[in-house]
C-alpha cells in the first residue's frame, strides 16, 4: 500500500525537542513513582498473612518465680503471638512455677486459666486476656481464627474501584473498598461467599475457600437506559429523556484520523452529517444535523465545552496577499478552531438534535448542539494513561489525468479537428512554452500528482493523570500531534495541556475548574482555488517540472510544484479555554452554580510568496495578528425533589456572553532582497486593523417533572437578547416542551414485558434561533478608504432597525425501545423543521449602493427521520459480537422567499454569494442548462430547452445570439448538494483479549456540479490544460457511437452550468476498521495494554467520476459555516486521506 | 446589549464639511475599477487583443457579453454614484463651510458623475431602442424602483453635470480635480456625442491654456509614476492606499510582458495590430514588445503608477477630427494637429499638404487607434461612433461583422438582480 521511504534526519525545533525532552522526564518520573505506590502495596500486603491456631504451636516454657506477665512475655518471645491485656486485669500477686515440655500454646493457657482468673481468646496473632466471667470458666481459652480475606477490585480499565461493596452473602456484615480498590474483610470460616457490587458493575460471588487474597475485577454492567446524559445546563437519565438527544462514548468516537474530534461523529450519530473535505492538516469539517437550517447564516451547530460555547469555523479570516490575486483565497484551509480540543481528553459527547432540547441552547441552538464533556478524576488510585500513535496515509484517491502520450494524442486529434495542419502542430499550437523544444515535450512524462503528493505520517502522544480524593479530584493531560500530511510542505502540530480539578470544600461548596491551553503551528500549503495540488490539471505532462539549469519551468502561480515552494503560509495560534465553577447547596434539593468562562483565541500568521509567483513579480509578504475573546457568565439555580412516585427538577438561569474579535495586519510589498520577508522590511508598508464585538443576554427557565418515572414532561423557556439585531428585534424567544411516556411501564404492557421490556414515546415541540450573521448587519455604515493618501468614505452597508432572529421550529416524534433485556435496542424519531424569517443577503438594487442587505426573509424545512438500532448479536463467555446502525433521511426545502420579486429565487449569480436558492429545491441547488448528450453524428453537445426541444450547440448560438444568451433563458434548478440517506453499520467484536470493529459510512443522493469540467474538456485551445482522463472517451467519428464528450477542438470555452458535469456522488466508505489486542495485568507495573491497528477510508465504492479527489467533497468553497455550494472545481480541491494506524496505550 | 462598532461611521455622522470631501476621496477609489475594465473589455471586444491566461475574457470575444463579466462594472460605477448622491442629498448649503469650500465639493461631485454616467451610457445604452441605465441624482433607497432613462436624457444630464463642474470649478480654487480635467472630459463627452462645436471648444480652450505639454518621446508619457505634463487627468496611484485594484495594476497585470501571468497579448490579425504594428512609428517601439509567441502592450510598465485618464494628444485629435465635422473641410490648424503627434512618433509620416476631408477622417481614426490604444477604450467608442464593423473571427468567417450585426450584441446587459428588482429593460418600461 506504502512505498515507505527512511527520510534524511532533521533537526527538530527546539521547541519541539524542549517538549520532547519535557515529556520523557515526565513519563520516567510518572513510572517510577508508579512503581514506588506499587511496591508498597506489595509490603503492606506481606503482612496481612493469616497465622497459625494456638493449638497447632507448640513450646517449650519453663516457668519459674514468673508472673502473669513475664509468663505472656516468655510466651511471646518464642512464639509470634502477642498478648493484649488491660494492666489492671493482670495485677495479681500469683507466680508460676511449672515446666511445659512440646506442649501447645493452648494447653499452656488452659493451665494457666485454671491457675488464675483469666480467659483467653485468640484472634490471629492476638491473644486477648480478659477477667473471666463465671460461664468463661467452662472453656476459659478459645482459639477463634477469624480469618480475613483481603484484595483489590479493579474495573474494566484494571485500575483500582473505590466503593465497591463486599459483603458475606447471606447476611449484614461487610465492607467497603478504598480509594484504592482495596479491602480487607474477616470471615468467620471457609465456606462463605463474598458478594461484590458496585453501581455499573456487575456484582460477583466468590466462594472464599483457602484463599486469603482474592482480587476481583468487576465487569462494566452499562444499562443504557439508566446513562446520564448530559443536556443544557444539567443531566438527566436516558430513560427519563423526553428530547432527542445522542449520546457518543469517547470510545466510539473514531477521531483518531480526523483533523478534528468533531469528524469522528461521522456515521455513529443519526441525523449527523459530517462532511471532511481535505486532507490539510487542522482543516475545517462541516457538521449539519438533520439538514441544514440556514441559507447563509452560519449553519453549523453549536459547540459547548464544558459549558462555554465555542465560536467553531476558522481561527482566522487572513487570507494570504489575497488583495494581490483574487485566487489566492485560503479561507476554506485555515486552521478549524475546534482541532485545537485534543480527542483523547474528550469523555463523552451529546448531540442535542430536536428542539426540545436544543432550545434550552435557544440564541445559538438553531442548527442542533454538541455538548462536549472532558475527562475527569476519580477519587481513588491515581491513574496514568500513556498513549501513542502512529500512522502513515496517502490519497484517498488519485484523480485520472492523462499522460504524456495520451495528452498529445489528443491534442493533435483536437488541433486536427479544428482545421490546422498537423505538421504546424509543434510550431503553432503553443504547447511550447518557456524555451521547451518539441524534444524535450516529446521525452517528458511527468505526472503531477506525484509532485505534490507524498506518504503522510501523523504521530500523536498523549499522557494523562488522574485520580484524587474523596474530596479532591483532577486530570491532567499533556498531548502532543505532529503530522505531515500527504500534501507535501504541509505540516501541522499542536501541543496541548488540560487540568480539570473538582474541589469538595464542605458539605455545601464544591468548586472546580476546567483549563486547555493548546499551541498549534500550521504550515499550509495552497489547496482549493489558491494552487498546490489544486493546480495538478493546470500543467501539462509534455511539461518538465524544473529546467535544466534547476529553475522552475514556466514558473507562476500555477505551477503546483513552484507555487507550493516559493510560498510560505504559516498560522500559528493559541487557544484558552478556562472556566471557574462554585457550587453552593442552599437546601437539600436545592443549589445554585455559578460558572464563568473564558475563551482566548490568539492567532499569529505570516504569509510570503516570492516574486516568481505573483501576478506583478514582486515578493510579497503579510502578518495578521488577531485575538478573540470570549466571555460568558452563567448563573443556575437548580431545585430537585422526589416525592414518592413525584420527581421534579426545576432550573433557572441566566447567562451572559461576551466576545471581542480584533486583527492588525500587516501587508508588505517588494522587497530589495531574497533574504527579506517581513512586512516591516518591504518597500511598500501597508497597515489595516478591524474590530467588533457582540454580546448575548439569556434568560432560562426549565421544569422537568415526572410521575413514577413513566409520564415524563419537560418544558423550557428561554429569551436571548443579541446585539447583533436591530433595536426593536433584539430580542428573541424560545419555548419548547416535550412529553415522554414509558409504556412498558404500565400493567397492561406486562404480556409482552418479557421480550419488549422498555418502550418509549416522545413528542417534542419548540423554538430555536439564529443569530450568526455578523455583528453589525442591523446598522448602516460607511467604511474608510484611501484615495491619494486622504481620507474616502463609502456606503458599507444598509441596515435594518428591524432586523431580528431567524427562527426555526421542529417537531420531534420519537419512541425508544428494547427488545429482551436490551439485547436489541433502538430510537426512532420523525421530525419536521421550519425555519422562518430565513437571514439572507438579500440581493438588493445595486444602485443603492450595495448589492446585498441582511433581511429576514424566506422559510425553509427539513423533514425526515433518524434511525438508530444497536443489538447484542452473540454474547457468550469469551466472545462478543454487536452491531449499531445509524440512518438519516431528510429532504431538504426552500418553501418561500417571500418576496414577490425574487419569487422565482435567488441565483448563485445574483449576489447570495455562490448560493442558489429556489422555492421549492434545496438550499445552494444548481442552476443549469440540461445536457442532451453528444450527437453521435456531428459530434456536437446537444442541450434542452425549457420546452424540452433539443438544441444542439450551434443551433443554440445561431437562435439565441449566444450561448450565455441560451443558457440564460433555458437554465432550472437541478441537483441537490445535500445528501437524502446518510448513516452507517457498525460491528464490534471482541474474543477473549482481542476486540475488533468495521464501520461503514455511507451519504446517498446528492450531487455535485462542476462547472469548471467544460474547460477542462476542451483543454487545448489559449486554456492549456490537462484534461481528465475521461476524454479518450471523445467523440470521433460518427460511426463509433457512445462517445459521452463531445468532439475535441481548440476552442476556448468558458461557461459554467450545464448538467453534463452534474454529477451523483453518493458513496459507501470502509471508514473505519479496528482490530486491537487488550491486555489487563496484575503486573505493579503496568496495570494494562491496548495495542491496535486502525485503517482509516480503507475503501470507498462511489458513483463519483474518477476526476472527483474524493466524493466526500461538496463544494465548500469559502468556510463550512456557510451553504456554499462550489461553483465548479472538483478538480480544484484537494484529496483526502486513507490512513492506517497504529496505537498503543499504557494504563499504569 | 448596545454593542457599537468602533470602526466605521454611521450615516449620521456624516454632516460636515469634511465628510462630503471624505465622500468625494471614497468615490475616487471606488471608481477604479470601473474605469480600467472599460479600457479592458472593451479592446475584447473589437477583438484587439488575444487571450492568453484568462478564460473569461473568451465571452468578449466571441461577443457572448453576459452579467457575470459586466455586472460587477455596473455595481461599481452605482457604488460610487451613491457615494457621490450622498453628498447632494445632504444639505451642503447649510454646512459650515465658504462658498469656494462648497463649490469644490459640488465640483468634483459633478465631474465624477459626469465622468460615470458618460461611461455607463457608452456601455449600456442601446442606440437602437433608446434607452440606457436609469439615472439618479440622489442615493437610490434599498425599496425604491427605477426605470431605464432614455439615452438623450442620459446625455442632457451627463453634459449639465459636466458644465456644473466646469462652473464650479471656475468658483473653487482647488478640487481632488480640476477645472481643466473637467474641460478635457466635456471635450470627450461632446466628441462622442457628435456635439463637435462645443467638443471643439472644450478642446481647444485645453490646448490654448499652456497647462499642459506634449512629450517629446511618446514613451515619456507612460514613466512610473506618471506625472508627464501631458497629463490632463489621471487617477492617482498612490502605494499608500493600500493593494487595492487600482486601473494601473489591472491594466499592467492583464498586459504585461511574461508568457505566463499576463492574460491577455495584442492579436496580430486586430484592426489595432494592422496599425499599431509599424517598426518605423515610436508609439509601437516604445510601448510594445514582442517576443516569439506575443506582443505584449506595455503602456503600463508596472502597476505602481497614476492612470493616465486624459491626455492632451486626445485633445489635438479630437479638436482636429470636431474642426472638421463642424466647417465640413480641413484646414491648416487640423493638419497641424495631426501633424503634432505624428512629428513625435513617425516624422515620416507628417501631412505635408491638406488631404480631403474624408481621407483626414480615415487619417485621424487610425491615429486615435495608434496614439491612444488600450488606455481608454477609444477605438470601441469610435466604432461605435462611425458604426463602423468589426473583424469576424475564424468562426465567423471572412471580413468584417457589420455596425448592424455587432452594436446589440456588444451592448451590456443589467444584471440580473436589477432586471429582477427594477424590471429594468431597454424598450422604455
Amino acid at each position: 500500500m506504502f512505498s515507505f521511504q527512511i527520510s534524511q534526519k532533521k533537526m527538530l525545533p527546539p521547541k519541539i525537542l524542549q517538549f520532547s525532552i519535557h515529556l520523557i522526564y515526565g513519563m520516567a518520573l510518572f513510572i517510577w513513582l508508579s512503581q514506588g505506590i506499587v511496591l508498597a502495596k506489595v509490603n503492606n500486603r506481606a503482612q496481612n498473612n493469616n497465622f497459625e491456631s494456638i493449638k497447632k504451636v507448640k513450646i517449650n516454657l519453663i516457668l519459674k518465680d514468673d508472673d502473669i506477665r513475664s509468663t505472656f512475655k516468655k510466651i511471646e518471645n518464642k512464639t509470634s503471638f502477642v498478648f493484649a491485656y488491660d494492666e489492671k486485669d493482670v495485677v495479681m500477686n500469683r507466680s508460676f512455677n511449672v515446666s511445659y515440655v512440646d506442649q501447645t500454646v493452648y494447653t499452656v493457657l488452659v493451665d494457666i486459666a485454671k491457675k488464675s482468673n483469666l480467659n483467653f481468646r485468640q484472634v490471629n496473632r492476638r491473644i486477648n486476656v480478659q477477667k473471666s466471667t463465671s460461664e468463661q470458666r467452662l472453656d476459659p481459652v478459645i482459639s477463634k481464627q477469624e480469618r480475613s480475606v483481603s484484595g483489590i477490585v479493579y474495573d474494566e480499565l484494571n485500575e483500582g474501584l473505590p466503593g465497591v461493596n463486599v459483603v458475606i452473602k447471606g447476611t449484614s456484615s461487610g465492607t467497603i473498598t478504598d480509594y484504592e480498590g482495596n479491602y480487607r474483610l474477616n470471615i468467620p470460616d471457609e465456606n462463605i461467599t463474598l458478594v461484590f457490587s458496585a453501581i455499573g458493575y456487575d456484582d460477583q460471588e466468590i466462594l472464599v475457600g483457602a484463599r486469603s487474597v482474592i482480587d476481583v475485577t468487576l465487569g462494566v454492567n452499562v444499562k443504557e437506559l439508566e446513562e446520564v446524559v448530559v443536556m443544557g445546563y444539567g443531566t438527566q437519565i436516558k430513560r427519563k429523556m423526553t428530547s432527542s438527544v445522542s449520546r457518543v462514548n469517547v470510545e466510539k468516537l473514531n477521531s483518531a484520523a480526523t483533523n478534528s474530534f468533531e469528524g469522528g461523529l461521522q456515521g455513529i450519530v443519526p441525523g449527523v452529517q459530517v462532511t471532511t473535505s481535505s486532507a490539510l492538516g487542522g482543516s475545517a469539517i462541516r457538521v449539519r444535523i438533520r439538514g441544514t437550517s440556514s441559507v447563509s447564516a452560519n449553519s453549523e451547530p453549536l459547540y459547548v465545552i464544558d459549558g462555554i460555547p465555542i465560536e467553531s469555523g476558522e481561527i482566522s479570516t487572513s487570507q494570504p496577499g489575497g488583495s494581490i490575486k483574487e485566487w489566492n483565497l485560503q479561507q476554506a484551509a485555515n486552521t478549524n478552531v475546534l482541532a485545537s480540543l485534543n480527542p483523547a481528553d474528550i469523555e463523552s459527547m451529546e448531540v442535542l438534535k430536536d428542539a426540545a432540547a436544543a432550545a434550552i441552547y435557544g440564541s445559538r441552538g438553531a442548527n442542533g448542539v454538541v455538548l462536549i464533556t472532558t475527562k475527569n478524576g476519580k477519587a481513588g488510585v491515581t491513574k496514568v494513561t500513556v498513549s501513542g500513535s502512529f500512522g502513515l496515509s496517502e490519497a484517498t484517491n488519485r484523480i485520472g489525468l492523462l499522460n504524456a502520450e495520451q495528452y498529445l494524442t489528443l491534442a493533435k486529434q483536437a488541433w486536427y479537428n479544428s482545421g490546422f495542419d498537423i505538421a504546424d502542430f509543434w510550431s503553432n499550437s503553443g504547447v511550447l512554452v518557456d524555451g521547451l523544444t518539441q524534444e524535450e515535450a516529446e521525452r517528458t512524462d511527468t505526472d503531477w500528482i506525484d509532485q505534490v503528493l507524498q506518504v503522510g505520517k501523523v504521530a500523536d502522544y498523549n499522557v494523562s493523570i488522574s485520580g484524587g480524593s474523596d474530596k479532591t479530584t483532577f486530570y491532567l493531560s499533556a498531548n502532543i500531534k505532529d503530522q505531515t500530511t500527504i500534501l507535501r510542505g504541509n505540516k501541522y502540530q499542536r501541543f496541548g495541556t488540560r487540568l480539570n480539578v473538582d474541589h469538595q470544600m464542605n458539605e455545601k461548596i464544591s468548586v472546580g475548574g476546567r483549563f486547555m491551553l493548546t499551541y498549534i503551528d500550521d504550515k499550509q500549503v495552497p489547496t482549493n482555488w489558491a494552487g498546490g495540488v489544486s493546480n495538478v490539471s493546470e500543467m501539462l505532462p509534455i511539461w518538465p517540472v524544473r529546467k535544466a539549469d534547476g529553475s522552475y519551468f514556466n514558473v507562476s502561480d500555477e505551477h503546483p510544484v513552484a507555487g507550493n515552494d516559493l510560498r510560505t503560509i504559516n498560522l500559528k495560534s493559541n487557544q484558552i479555554l478556562g472556566n471557574w465553577y462554585l457550587k453552593y447547596k442552599i437546601i437539600e434539593g436545592l443549589s445554585l452554580r455559578t460558572e464563568l468562562g473564558s475563551n482566548l483565541l490568539f492567532n499569529d500568521d505570516f504569509h510570503f510568496r516570492e516574486g516568481q509567483i505573483t501576478s506583478h513579480g514582486r515578493s510579497v509578504s503579510s502578518t495578521v495578528n488577531g485575538k478573540r475573546m470570549g466571555y460568558n457568565w452563567k448563573n443556575i439555580l437548580n431545585y430537585t425533589k422526589i416525592k414518592g412516585q413525584h420527581s421534579i427538577d426545576l432550573l433557572g438561569a441566566s447567562e451572559i456572553q461576551s466576545y471581542t474579535s480584533k486583527s492588525n495586519s500587516v501587508f508588505g510589498d517588494t522587497f530589495i532582497n531574497s533574504t527579506l520577508t517581513r512586512p516591516q522590511d518591504a518597500a511598500i508598508i501597508n497597515a489595516s486593523n478591524g474590530e467588533s464585538s457582540y454580546s448575548f443576554l439569556s434568560y432560562i427557565g426549565r421544569v422537568n417533572y415526572d410521575f413514577a418515572g413513566r409520564y415524563l414532561v419537560s418544558m423550557s423557556y428561554r429569551a436571548d437578547g443579541s446585539s447583533r439585531f436591530g433595536p426593536e428585534n433584539r430580542w428573541g424567544y424560545f419555548p419548547a416542551v416535550s412529553l415522554g411516556w414509558v409504556i412498558s411501564d404500565e400493567n397492561f404492557f406486562a404480556p409482552i414485558g418479557n421480550a419488549l421490556t422498555f418502550f418509549k414515546m416522545r413528542l417534542s415541540y419548540g423554538l430555536v434561533g439564529n443569530s450568526e450573521i455578523g455583528d453589525y448587519s442591523y446598522l448602516s455604515t460607511y467604511a474608510t478608504s484611501t484615495y491619494n493618501a486622504n481620507t474616502g468614505l463609502g456606503l458599507a452597508n444598509v441596515g435594518d432597525d428591524k432586523l431580528g432572529w431567524e427562527t426555526t421550529s421542529q417537531l420531534n416524534v420519537g419512541i425508544s425501545f428494547e427488545l429482551f433485556q436490551g439485547r436489541i435496542s433502538g430510537e426512532v424519531d420523525y421530525y419536521n423543521k421550519t425555519t422562518k424569517d430565513l437571514l439572507l443577503p438579500f440581493p438588493v438594487s445595486q444602485m443603492s449602493g450595495v448589492s446585498l442587505v441582511t433581511k429576514n426573509a424566506g422559510t425553509l424545512t427539513n423533514k425526515g427521520y433518524d434511525m438508530m438500532l444497536s443489538s447484542v448479536n452473540i454474547d457468550v463467555n469469551s466472545f462478543q459480537w454487536s452491531t449499531s446502525v445509524t440512518l438519516n433521511y431528510n429532504e431538504n426545502r426552500v418553501t418561500s422567499l417571500g418576496d414577490e420579486l425574487i419569487e422565482n429565487g435567488i441565483s448563485a449569480s445574483q449576489g447570495l454569494g455562490s448560493i442558489s436558492i429556489f422555492p421549492g429545491y434545496p438550499v445552494g441547488v444548481n442552476q443549469l442548462v440540461e445536457w442532451a448528450g453528444v450527437d453521435q453524428v456531428t459530434g456536437e453537445d446537444t442541450y434542452l430547452d425549457l420546452e424540452g426541444n433539443t438544441l444542439s450547440y450551434s443551433q443554440a448560438i445561431q437562435e439565441y445570439g449566444s450561448f450565455a444568451n441560451f443558457s440564460q433563458e433555458n437554465r432550472k434548478p437541478m441537483g441537490n448538494p445535500w445528501p437524502k440517506y446518510t448513516g452507517g453499520v457498525e460491528n464490534r467484536f471482541s474474543y477473549k483479549k482481542f476486540y475488533g470493529s468495521i464501520l461503514f459510512t455511507f451519504a446517498t443522493g446528492q450531487t455535485y456540479e462542476d462547472g469548471y469540467m467544460k474547460a477542462l474538456t476542451q483543454p487545448f485551445g489559449g486554456n492549456k490544460l490537462n484534461p481528465p482522463t475521461h476524454l479518450l472517451n471523445a467523440w470521433s467519428s460518427p460511426g463509433r457511437g457512445g462517445a459521452n464528450v463531445s468532439q475535441l477542438t481548440t476552442s476556448n470555452v468558458f461557461w459554467e452550468g450545464t448538467s453534463e458535469h452534474l454529477y451523483s456522488t453518493d458513496y459507501l466508505r470502509l471508514r473505519d476498521l479496528t482490530i486491537g489486542y487488550k491486555i489487563r495485568t496484575k503486573s505493579s507495573v503496568v496495570k494494562g495494554l491496548d495495542l491496535s491497528l486502525k485503517m482509516v477510508n480503507a475503501l470507498t465504492f462511489t458513483k463519483a467520476p474518477d476526476f472527483f479527489w474524493d466524493p466526500e467533497f461538496t463544494g465548500v468553497v469559502q468556510g463550512r459555516q456557510s451553504n456554499n455550494i462550489g461553483a465548479g472545481g472538483a478538480f480544484k480541491q484537494s484529496p483526502q486521506a486513507k490512513s492506517i494506524i497504529l496505537g498503543l496505550v499504557i494504563n499504569l | 446589549m448596545d454593542n457599537p462598532p468602533n470602526i466605521g461611521l454611521t450615516p449620521d455622522k456624516l454632516t460636515d464639511l469634511a465628510s462630503a470631501e471624505a465622500l468625494l476621496y471614497g468615490a475616487y477609489a471606488q471608481i477604479r475599477p470601473f474605469v480600467s475594465q472599460s479600457a479592458l473589455y472593451s479592446a475584447g471586444m473589437m477583438r484587439d487583443i488575444l487571450n492568453r491566461n484568462r478564460g473569461e475574457y473568451d465571452n468578449f470575444y466571441g461577443h457572448e457579453i453576459s452579467t457575470n463579466m459586466t455586472s460587477w462594472q455596473y455595481t461599481s460605477a452605482f457604488q460610487a454614484l451613491g457615494t457621490i448622491n450622498k453628498i447632494f442629498s445632504d444639505d451642503l448649503a447649510n454646512t459650515a463651510a465658504t462658498e469656494e469650500e462648497k463649490a469644490s465639493v459640488l465640483a468634483d461631485a459633478h465631474f465624477l458623475r459626469a465622468l460615470i454616467y458618460f461611461d455607463l451610457n457608452n456601455y449600456w445604452g442601446d442606440p437602437i431602442s433608446g434607452y440606457t441605465v436609469p439615472l439618479l441624482e440622489f442615493p437610490l433607497g434599498i425599496d425604491d424602483r427605477v426605470s431605464c432613462a432614455t439615452t438623450a436624457d442620459a446625455m442632457a444630464f451627463i453634459e449639465t453635470e459636466i458644465e456644473s463642474a466646469r462652473t464650479n470649478f471656475q468658483v473653487a480654487s482647488a478640487g481632488i480635480s480640476n477645472y481643466y480635467a473637467a474641460t478635457a472630459l466635456a471635450a470627450r463627452i461632446y466628441f462622442y456625442h457628435e456635439k463637435y462645436d462645443l467638443a471643439y471648444a472644450r478642446a481647444d480652450e485645453v490646448i490654448n491654456s499652456n497647462q499642459f505639454s506634449l512629450e517629446s518621446d511618446v514613451s515619456e508619457v507612460f514613466v512610473a509614476p506618471g506625472n508627464s505634463n501631458e497629463i490632463i487627468f489621471k487617477i492617482m496611484f498612490n502605494s499608500v492606499d493600500g493593494s487595492g485594484v487600482s486601473p494601473s495594476a489591472r491594466i499592467f497585470e492583464a498586459y504585461q510582458n511574461s508568457a505566463t501571468n499576463g492574460f491577455y497579448s495584442l492579436n496580430p490579425n486586430g484592426v489595432a495590430a494592422g496599425l499599431i504594428m509599424d517598426e518605423t512609428d515610436a508609439r509601437y517601439t516604445s510601448l510594445y514588445s514582442a517576443d516569439d509567441n506575443y506582443v505584449y502592450v506595455e503602456k503600463y510598465s508596472t502597476d505602481q503608477m497614476h492612470y493616465q485618464y486624459i491626455r492632451l494628444a486626445e485633445m489635438y485629435l479630437t479638436r482636429a477630427e470636431a474642426d472638421i465635422m463642424v466647417n465640413g473641410s480641413v484646414n491648416q490648424q487640423d493638419v497641424d494637429d495631426i501633424n503634432v503627434l505624428r512629428n513625435r512618433a513617425k516624422p515620416s509620416s507628417v501631412l505635408t499638404s491638406i488631404p480631403t476631408k474624408d481621407q483626414t477622417l480615415d487619417l485621424i481614426f487610425e491615429d486615435r487607434i495608434k496614439e491612444l490604444a488600450f488606455e481608454l477604450g477609444d477605438h470601441f467608442l469610435n466604432t461605435k461612433r462611425l458604426k463602423l464593423g468589426i473583424i469576424k473571427t475564424e468562426d465567423e468567417g471572412e471580413g468584417f461583422k457589420t455596425y448592424a450585426e455587432w452594436i446589440e450584441l456588444l451592448l451590456y446587459p443589467f444584471p440580473a438582480t436589477e432586471v429582477d428588482i427594477h424590471g429594468l429593460t431597454r424598450s422604455g418600461n
